[in-house]
């Protein structure tokens, strides 16, 4: 058990490290002007030279390649280029993360509360009126782009409930359009896929056996087709997590959350690459550990898996 | 019972207990069940009335879209329209008999642009949908089925996954000029991965069923049964994927948009039109211009969902009448 | 052989809907059941054995109906029941099923020992101490070894044979009066089909169970049967006690079924098989189902549905060529074999 615990942590770990090299070689493709913004007709071409040395930018590939791992292994990623230059990036980060994580977790548990009683229930009454209003839920919420709902949503309902667009620390009622509008998607999709899994389980022999010794078919719900439908679920917490925490980039912008999902647009703009490094290095390692706790969780729930060396992903 | 016998029985000819002299064959063979696969998806498909009002509504629109420039009195969507008594643009102008949706804040014709763009909409969507069936369907299936393939396969589609996506779009539209290309360069990076993911699942499912061992031991060549066992089976989903790219692809082209890296605005497109809209959507006189091409847009987003789930339901033999 | 009768089905008629058209499974069938026998069910896929006694337990599947007839239990019309709540009367408690495939009829995420469990608390006053205790003592009836080790393992961690007894197990843990076999052993090795067979009738004489046994496997009728009833197009064409249906059937679809048991192959020739295909029961049956496959059918066969004629009190068969007018005929010589060893009266 502790083994498949430390290998599926060490292949997590590998993948951080190829996806952060990509990144950090993606964003030295970026043109070099961007890095002087409006300067960069100002500055005359040795100025120019210094500045970009002065970033690390003009060494060979390799070289910034290293440095960036070893000051990552102290804890120290960089100084922010252009965004508020010559300030610690982590003290930048340090300030933002939380807003992110706040809503993100909050969306996260309100689509979970949600999400799975919503998909119990369409089982339990399928093809009957829930199950047609979830149904009906999941397509809009599927098809349009949440681009277009979250803008939906932050004309009307906030005229409605009278509920507040600019997002405000200490007034929790300003949590409340963004957190829902982020938690929408998810409850869709953990509906969806309860509803599916329920069903199939409802179509299996042992559950025939269960009605045959007589069971209750509440009973049969509750105690086996629930609980078996529920390993398969697991698998998509992972994205649910990675899919809250960057759905809020464009949630924070509409509300004007001061969170890092907001600022990882800006900084890509300003091609502050040591930000834009840092921003990328969380959200893959939030991506990544999802995915870790995903394995684990189906590890635990399904007792089948313990059997089989190198389960399939 | 036995009287009913009885009486049947006197009147029953002694012939009949003569022997029938039959083969021991039957010779009225059942009835020979015809079963086509497409006829029977077409039927299930048909049966279903909300999945079939999508489909008319999706074809009459796109229809609509083709023709709508031929159309007599259609304007141009990039022109800029000149009030002839003030001289000045017609910023903003309420829809009315002349401008069906109204102008924009340049004054624009809403009408000719939301159309314009949905045709630039639907073009990225098809495209970059075809381009992830076709890459995810070839991945995929090497994926599953070639063993040697599969653990590079696996890493690389590891790290790819874990970008996240946004990141990719963003970067990529970035270092490279904002353009149609592009952002279908962009939006096909990463977006054949689920597909891929999809139907390499399927292929290890039923890669070691039976009817494909016996194929394997009767010698027939790997793309062979790629082709002709496996890719049938699929055929369900992939037309549900193709029908979910599109707006998957809109979706991504707003958002982009939002976020400044979307196209330019001479090319309209759904993107930027709702874009425009809801810099102005405070403004209750104004909000129109975000109303229209939203309602469009998640009008034909969700037809494109009800028709691809619904085929996708009708294709599979299981639901078969 | 009791008289007592336990369960009484009176001229059945159940169809199905498929796909629009409707399908008689089983057409007008009556049957009998005795408390304290072992009644074999025999006949070929599609003959409707399963479909009728799952109507007995109310597990006819969504799209299928009891039509007409009575299925009396105890003294009630079970062929009445509609609600859960009425079955549930009779599912387990009264009536408990053995189906045929152990590997999926467990809840492969639960140990066994909860599902057992859940079973003994469901239809007894025990509660969890004493209840697991039973669950125990009730593995080892069925000949789990180390049963409390094996209480907390997983179905995954049982062989085929092992999870069978588990399934047993369960049924026994109903206390139900008569027990449903579907094809236990069809899925498990010829070895182990013997011990579960083994285990069954001493389960039977312990617990003082009625079995219904179903199988397409005449070896299995063999070992295990008190009478047997020979099923073809839902309907049966010939019940008797088991030594006078080996050595004294008078049905051509006996004849053909017993002829094609590999026993009687003779060597260098072909093994016997039955020409032609099950019925299509889609349609209305005029006369004898059989008929068409059927060298020795008369013409009538085609016409008017053959009543049952007997042979002995305890023999029955639905044939014409019984009938006092109907030509002799002899069957095949693998069936005079039998006939010669029938050591009752002719």
């Amino acid at each position: 058990m502790i083994l498949y615990i430390l290998k599926k942590l060490l292949q997590s770990i590998i993948t951080l490290f190829i996806v952060l090299t990509i990144v950090f070689f993606l964003l030295r493709l970026m043109p070099e002007e961007g890095y002087f913004g409006e300067n960069y007709e100002k500055l005359d071409e040795i100025q120019k030279e210094t500045i970009l040395t002065g970033m690390g930018l003009k060494d060979p590939i390799h070289i910034q390649l290293i440095n960036f791992y070893r000051g990552l292994l102290k804890g120290d990623l960089g100084k922010s280029i252009t965004y508020r230059p010559d300030v610690d990036v982590v003290s930048i980060l340090k300030a933002k993360i939380p807003y992110s994580l706040k809503s993100g977790l909050a969306a996260l548990t309100f689509s979970l509360a949600a999400g799975i009683p919503l998909g119990i229930t369409m089982a339990l009454n399928k093809d009957k009126i829930w199950d047609r209003i979830g149904t009906g839920y999941i397509v809009f919420i599927s098809a349009v782009p949440s681009a277009v709902y979250y803008l939906f949503i932050q004309l009307y309902v906030s005229d409605v409930f009278k509920l507040p667009i600019l997002f405000n620390v200490d007034n929790i009622r300003s949590w409340i359009l963004p957190v829902i509008s982020m938690s929408l998607a998810g409850i869709a999709s953990y509906a969806m896929w309860m509803r599916r899994y329920m069903v199939d389980e409802l179509n299996k022999d042992y559950v025939k056996l269960a009605r045959a010794k007589g069971l209750k078919s509440r009973s049969i719900m509750i105690h086996h087709v629930l609980r078996n439908a529920f390993v398969p679920m697991a698998q998509y917490l992972p994205s649910a997590i990675l899919f809250t925490i960057s759905g809020s980039i464009y949630i924070e912008s509409l509300y004007s959350i001061p969170g890092m999902g907001g600022l990882l647009v800006d900084v890509i703009q300003r091609q502050d690459n040591a930000l834009v490094q840092a921003i990328v290095l969380i959200y893959s390692s939030i991506g990544i550990l999802g995915l870790f706790i995903g394995d684990i969780l189906m590890f635990i729930l399904d007792p089948r898996i313990k059997i089989q060396r190198g389960g399939t992903r | 019972m036995n009287s009913k016998i009885e009486k049947l029985s006197s009147n029953i000819n002694k012939e009949l207990f003569e022997f029938a002299n039959n083969k021991g064959k039957q010779e009225k063979l059942y009835e020979h069940l015809y079963y086509s696969y497409w006829t029977s998806t077409t039927y299930a498909f048909t049966k279903n009335k909300i999945a079939l009002f999508s489909l008319c509504f999706l074809i009459s629109l796109m229809t609509f879209t083709i023709i709508q420039p031929y159309l007599p009195n259609q304007k141009s969507p990039t022109q800029i329209f000149i009030d002839q008594y003030t001289g000045m643009q017609l910023r903003n102008h309420k829809p009315d008999s002349e401008f069906y949706f109204g102008t924009n804040s340049i004054g624009q014709d809403l009408w000719a642009r939301i159309w314009s763009g949905t045709r630039t909409s639907l073009l990225i969507g098809l495209l970059v949908g075809l381009w992830q069936s076709s890459v995810g369907i070839i991945v995929g299936a090497l994926w599953g089925y070639v063993k040697a393939l599969e653990k590079i396969i696996t890493v690389i589609y590891n790290i790819l996954d874990n970008i996240p996506n946004t990141i990719i779009l963003v970067l990529l539209t970035y270092i490279m000029d904002p353009s149609i290309s592009t952002l279908i360069f962009a939006m096909c990076i990463s977006g054949w991965l689920p597909m891929a993911r999809f139907v390499r699942n399927q292929i290890v499912i039923i890669r070691d069923r039976e009817y494909n061992l016996a194929s394997r031991t009767l010698g027939t060549p790997t793309h062979r049964i790629i082709t002709r066992n496996l890719l049938p089976y699929l055929v369900s989903v992939i037309m549900l994927r193709l029908a979910l790219a599109i707006p998957g692809a809109i979706g991504s082209e707003v958002f982009l948009t939002y976020i400044g890296l979307g196209l330019p605005i001479d090319i309209p497109s759904l993107g930027n039109i709702i874009n425009e809209g809801r810099i102005v959507m405070m403004v209750e006189s104004l909000r129109y211009q975000l109303i229209f091409p939203a309602t469009i847009l998640s009008l034909i987003t969700i037809s494109f969902y009800i028709v691809g789930n619904a085929f996708a339901d009708a294709a599979d033999p299981k639901n078969h009448v | 052989m009791k008289d007592d009768v336990i369960l009484s089905v009176k001229d059945l008629v159940i169809k199905f809907n498929l796909r629009g058209r409707i399908l008689t499974a089983i057409r007008e069938v009556s049957l009998d059941i005795f408390r304290g026998e072992s009644l074999a069910i025999v006949g070929e896929s599609g003959s409707g054995k399963s479909v009728l006694v799952k109507s007995f337990i109310g597990l006819l599947d969504e799209n299928g109906w009891i039509d007409s007839g009575k299925i009396i239990y105890k003294g009630t019309d079970i062929s009445q029941y509609k609600s859960e709540q009425d079955w549930l009367k009779i599912r387990g408690r009264e009536i408990a099923m053995v189906f045929q495939e152990p590997m999926t009829s467990l809840n492969p995420l639960k140990t066994i020992g909860s599902q057992i469990k859940e079973t003994v608390i469901l239809h007894s006053r025990l509660r969890s101490k004493a209840a697991k205790r039973k669950s125990i003592e009730l593995l080892e009836d069925v000949g789990i070894s180390q049963a409390e080790k094996r209480f907390t393992q997983y179905p995954h961690e049982f062989s085929g044979g092992m999870r069978q007894r588990v399934v047993i197990a369960i049924a026994i843990a109903c206390n139900p009066s008569i027990l449903i076999c579907d094809e236990p052993t069809t899925a498990l090795d010829v070895t182990i089909q013997a011990q579960i067979l083994d285990l069954l009738k001493y389960l039977k004489v312990k617990y003082n169970l009625t079995i219904i046994f179903i199988t397409h496997d005449l070896g299995v009728v063999a070992n295990i049967a008190d009478r047997v009833a020979v099923m073809y197009a839902g309907d049966i064409v010939e019940i008797g006690k088991s030594e006078e249906i080996f050595y004294n059937s008078q049905h051509p679809y006996t004849w053909a079924l017993l002829s094609s048991l590999p026993q009687f192959a003779e060597k260098g020739k072909f093994l016997y098989s039955i020409d032609g295909m099950p019925t299509n029961l889609f349609n209305d049956i005029e006369g004898d189902a059989f008929a068409p496959r059927n060298k020795n059918a008369l013409k009538i066969d085609y016409v008017i549905r053959p009543p049952y004629f007997s042979i002995s009190p305890t023999h029955k068969a639905r044939t014409w060529l019984l009938d006092k007018r109907a030509p002799k005929v002899h069957p095949p010589n693998s069936i005079k074999e039998l006939h010669k060893n029938w050591r009752g009266n002719h």
